[in-house]
């Protein structure tokens, strides 16, 4: 049962939205979106975050439309995204990370 | 005497089974409950967030539904527009909020091209009760 359960366990380790996630430690970037728009050039970037605790208590915004809005970003060009979490679930801040115009 | 000798020690030695027989459980039970929590952290996804909170989750976000469409458009950021659903365990067999698209609420607000489409998610000690918005930001021109 208890083998049942460890192997339960590593198959839902998927509290770090990235391609993979380290039981004790991650921390890197990863490609999100990119505006079919081709034509939008990249003159500013800006960053939002949202944090979890224990997996109990989570905030923050990490919304594209408002952190363009927030720093004055009017067409985005790409979204990505990054991420950091100890020990899987103990501290997760997800990040949102945007590219674009300011007109 | 032998035979009452050989009582005591055959009760002594059920007594001193039965005490590891309850720490064993207690351990299995706080291990068992432990590996709940953390199924339940995995399975809180009633709400759109990609890091849940059980107890208090206020968090916004860009979400793919799937990767064959963009939720990018050409439209300027100008102007947001929400529309959001209320739920609970509750009533959730019986009633699932307000559902909008996000052509509707683009048309609601005035907003002639979409320019990014975002998610927000609330819950207080999910699922008691959540809510997630669409968040649809674009152009009023």
């Amino acid at each position: 049962m208890k083998k049942l359960q460890m192997i339960l366990l590593l198959l839902l380790m998927n509290c770090a939205s990235g391609p993979v996630g380290g039981l004790l430690f991650t921390n890197y970037e990863y490609a999100g979106e990119v505006n079919p728009d081709s034509s939008i050039p990249i003159l500013a970037e800006a960053k939002g975050c949202q944090f979890s605790l224990l997996g109990l208590f989570s905030i923050g915004d990490s919304s594209a439309g408002q952190i363009a809005s927030n720093v004055g970003i009017r067409r985005i060009a790409t979204i990505d995204h990054s991420t950091i979490s100890i020990l899987h679930v103990l501290f997760v801040r997800n990040c949102t990370i945007i590219t674009g115009a300011t007109y | 005497m032998k035979c009452k000798s050989k009582e005591v020690l055959t009760a002594r030695r059920v007594s001193f089974l039965d005490r590891i027989n309850k720490i064993y459980r207690i351990k299995l039970q706080r291990f068992q409950a432990l590996f709940i929590l953390l199924i339940l952290i995995n399975f809180s996804s009633c709400i759109t967030t990609i890091s849940p909170g059980i107890i208090f989750n206020n968090t916004a976000e860009h979400v793919y539904k799937d990767r064959t469409t963009s939720q990018l458009g050409s439209g300027r950021i100008m102007k947001m527009e929400k529309s959001c659903t209320y739920n609970s365990i509750v009533f959730a067999f019986f009633y699932h909020g307000k559902v909008a698209s996000a052509a509707s609420i683009a048309r609601e607000g005035g907003i002639t091209k979409i320019g990014v489409v975002d998610y927000s998610s609330f819950n207080i000690l999910s699922p008691l009760f959540y809510s997630n918005c669409i968040i649809v930001w674009g152009d009023i021109e």
